[in-house]
């Protein structure tokens, strides 16, 4: 039997892989079913999760997996927004290839920046991220040409809340088939390689440059489609908020309470995020206080974020039975 | 572990799914900044939204069907962030149930959340966006507004000062942030009044709005020796500004902050500093429409804080709603909308009728931080107190 790769190195079988195909299909079916179930109002909350959710994805394969921490997710979101306005409001594609140019927009983004930072590594390279999102906000604000400080509108009717949920399920399915791909093949071995020691992957062999880009791009390409899909919803954008750094920082909280790395990792780190986000909307100080305490507690005492601890537990438990039987 | 997901997930599902409007009730809902940037504004506005609420309630409620039903206001933070201004609008109308809305503050996030209200037909009467900014986004057909035109408020200055009669040289300079309210005050109305008048533009320049360096353009508006300074911004760069002219030594006789020395914050931040700084207002206590001065006491009493205009157009945009649900006599949208097309009333900030863009206009006066407070000095018949002249 075929064997691929998943974390630490671990040989799994191809029937365990498409068991977790399985899974994801059922859970996207789940999505696209929603609005046959669920109320507008929680269709709203699941189209927010699944939002949250490809950001964290991506921001995970950029981190968790290759570690390269972003501070710049705003910055594909905004440009994947401005480019889905303008393209539907300036030419007659249809949507679908809209949302792909606005991914495309993404990566040519990342490719353009990654001369200049892939040359910096560790921190400097987040920094150099933030500094590109600031960038890039500040560029918007004062571009007329692109609605300056007032932004963009939609001009013409959004799609109705059950198709946009439709459109991001299908955004999280492409999602999670790159994410498959890049976890079951050779390349996940080769970003694991690279953030462990880049230097001692250059030594081996591997290119490092070229395994970054690949990461990046294919992560910024994620967020800018999601970027297109909040603007679809939203109808209206402007730079404050579509380049905000509220974007950067969800993503990052939604993958550092998950698990940094784990697979399973941003489904509950989104899931908490979004939720207690709903639950406590009424006191948004609470909110940011729970959040940043959370980020810390996880990063002091449980790096691997909630999904890792509950496997520790886990395993802990099943040790305890073995030694107790 | 399944016995104790299954009630975990149940629970979390009946928090989300419990129905929170009640059928003996009335429902309306707003999104405001209480915090972020633009959480001052939002302060006032809850006030004032609240009030009009209260007084419906102590009323009785509103009749509907024949029954007099309470009115209960569900509002929600936006942060300051048209993203989420949508996202609250979303909720409030499908969680909470919302039979109508009331706006944020300024044209990003007002627009923002009155596009889902648009969308998903539901009345919303809102303050707070200028006209430009506000009809300029499409023909709203469920989104009525409130408040001042830019032309009216850009023009303010222009003949207070002139009706003043008071000495200056004539050389101007523009200072304005980029948001969609200050490009059209700043870059655009300014400059053409400037000419009209026979005033020379030595300075004009932009800023984002969330700049807080200033000190080159006031070099630049300094040494071009202009004698009117206008400046368009919020109020944290309204009070930076105000500092830096102070700290670089520039004295101009004429100073205009339109937006940002509106809020008491201004004059609290900025103590005898704000002194002689002109502002464009659309309503003030000693306004002589109905409850005015009743209005702004009973701010005062109740938080023991000075207040803002912002009450006065948020509680009128509330009275208005409250009042075509009581003329509707029905909780459905298009009797509501309706009937809010059809006001024709005099409220706190004068009369309210709205035109074909569903835009009431709010009368403009200029009024002038003395000695810690504003006073109107300008239209003359509104005035409470002279123009300060040269600023000190």
């Amino acid at each position: 039997m075929a064997a691929t790769f998943t974390e630490h190195g671990r040989a799994t079988t191809r029937r365990g892989l498409l068991l977790t195909a399985g899974g994801l299909v059922v859970a996207l079916a789940a999505c696209a079913a929603a609005p046959l179930y669920f109320g507008d109002y929680e269709t709203q909350i699941l189209f927010r999760f699944l939002v949250g959710l490809v950001l964290a994805e991506a921001w995970n394969l950029m981190a968790g997996y290759t570690g390269l921490v972003s501070l710049g997710t705003s910055s594909a979101v905004g440009l994947g927004g401005y480019v889905l306005i303008g393209l539907l409001n300036h030419s007659a594609l249809p949507l679908g290839l809209v949302l792909v140019v606005a991914a495309v927009a993404g990566a040519v983004l990342a490719a353009t920046a990654a001369p200049g930072l892939m040359r910096l590594r560790g921190l400097y390279f987040t920094v150099g991220t933030l500094a590109l999102a600031e960038a890039l906000r500040l560029v918007m604000i004062n571009a007329e040409r692109f609605g300056g400080a007032s932004g963009l509108f939609l001009d013409r009717e959004p799609p109705v809340q059950s198709e946009l949920l439709w459109i991001a399920t299908g955004l999280l399915a492409a999602t999670w088939l790159v994410l498959l791909l890049a976890d079951g093949s050779r390349l996940s071995v080769l970003l694991r390689a690279v953030r462990d020691d880049e230097d001692v992957a250059a030594q081996l062999g591997v290119r490092s440059y070229r395994v970054k880009l690949a990461v990046f791009a294919a992560a910024s390409a994620l967020m800018a489609a999601a970027g297109g899909v909040q603007a679809l919803k939203l109808g209206a954008i402007e730079p404050y908020g579509m380049f905000g750094l509220r974007w950067s920082i969800d993503a990052l909280s939604m993958v550092i309470i998950g698990g940094l790395g784990q697979r399973a990792g941003p489904v509950v780190g989104a899931a908490v995020v979004v939720i207690s986000a709903e639950l406590l909307a009424d006191y948004p100080e609470a909110h940011l206080a729970l959040t940043g305490v959370l980020l810390i507690v996880m990063m002091r005492f449980a790096p691997r974020g909630l999904v890792g601890l509950g496997a520790d537990i886990w395993a802990r438990r099943r040790l305890m039975r073995g030694v107790a039987s | 572990m399944l016995r104790r997901t299954v009630p975990t997930a149940a629970l979390l599902f009946a928090l989300f799914t419990a129905p929170v409007g009640l059928a003996d009730e009335i429902v309306i809902g707003a999104s405001l900044p209480l915090s972020g940037a633009l959480a001052s504004f939002g302060a006032f506005q809850r006030w004032g939204y609240e009030r009009a609420v209260a007084e419906a309630n102590s009323a009785g409620g509103i009749a509907i069907g024949g029954k007099r039903l309470p009115v209960r206001i569900v509002i929600r933070d936006d942060k300051t962030d048209a993203n989420v201004s949508a996202g609250n609008v979303e909720t409030l109308i499908s969680r909470e149930k919302a039979v109508a809305l009331l706006g944020s503050c300024t044209p990003a996030l007002v627009n923002a959340g009155a596009l889902v209200a648009e969308r998903h037909r539901v009345p919303m009467v809102t303050g707070c966006d200028p006209r430009r900014a506000f009809t300029g986004v499409r023909q709203w057909k469920y989104v009525w507004d409130l408040f001042f035109d830019e032309a009216d408020l850009a023009e303010a200055p222009f003949k207070a000062i002139t009706e003043a009669g008071v000495a200056t040289n004539k050389r101007v300079a523009i200072l304005h942030d980029n948001g969609p309210d200050g490009q059209v005050v700043g870059g655009q109305l300014w400059p053409e009044l400037a000419k009209k008048y026979g005033w020379e533009v030595v300075v004009s320049a932009s800023f984002p709005v969330d700049n807080s360096q200033f000190t080159s353009i006031i070099a630049d508006a300094k040494s071009n020796g202009a004698d009117i300074l206008l400046v368009d911004a919020i109020t944290p760069q309204a009070v930076s500004i105000r500092k830096q002219i102070a700290t670089a030594g520039y004295r101009p006789k004429v100073l205009v902050i339109e937006k940002g020395a509106e809020p008491a914050q201004f004059g609290t931040a900025l103590g005898a500093l704000a002194d002689g700084v002109l502002v464009g207002g659309y309503w003030d206590p000693s306004s002589p429409y109905p409850g005015a001065k009743e209005l702004m006491a009973a701010y005062e009493r109740e938080t023991r804080q000075p207040g803002s205009q912002h009450i006065a157009d948020s509680y009128v945009a509330a009275k208005v709603l409250l009042a075509a649900i009581a003329a509707a006599g029905s909780l459905g949208a298009e009797p509501i909308d309706s009937a809010i097309g059809k006001t024709d009333a005099t409220l706190v900030v004068g009369p309210v009728r709205f035109d074909a863009q569903h835009f009431a206009r709010l009368p403009i006066v200029s009024v002038q931080w003395q000695k810690g407070k504003t006073v109107v000095v300008w239209p003359a018949a509104a005035a409470g107190g002279k123009l300060l002249f040269p600023v000190p």
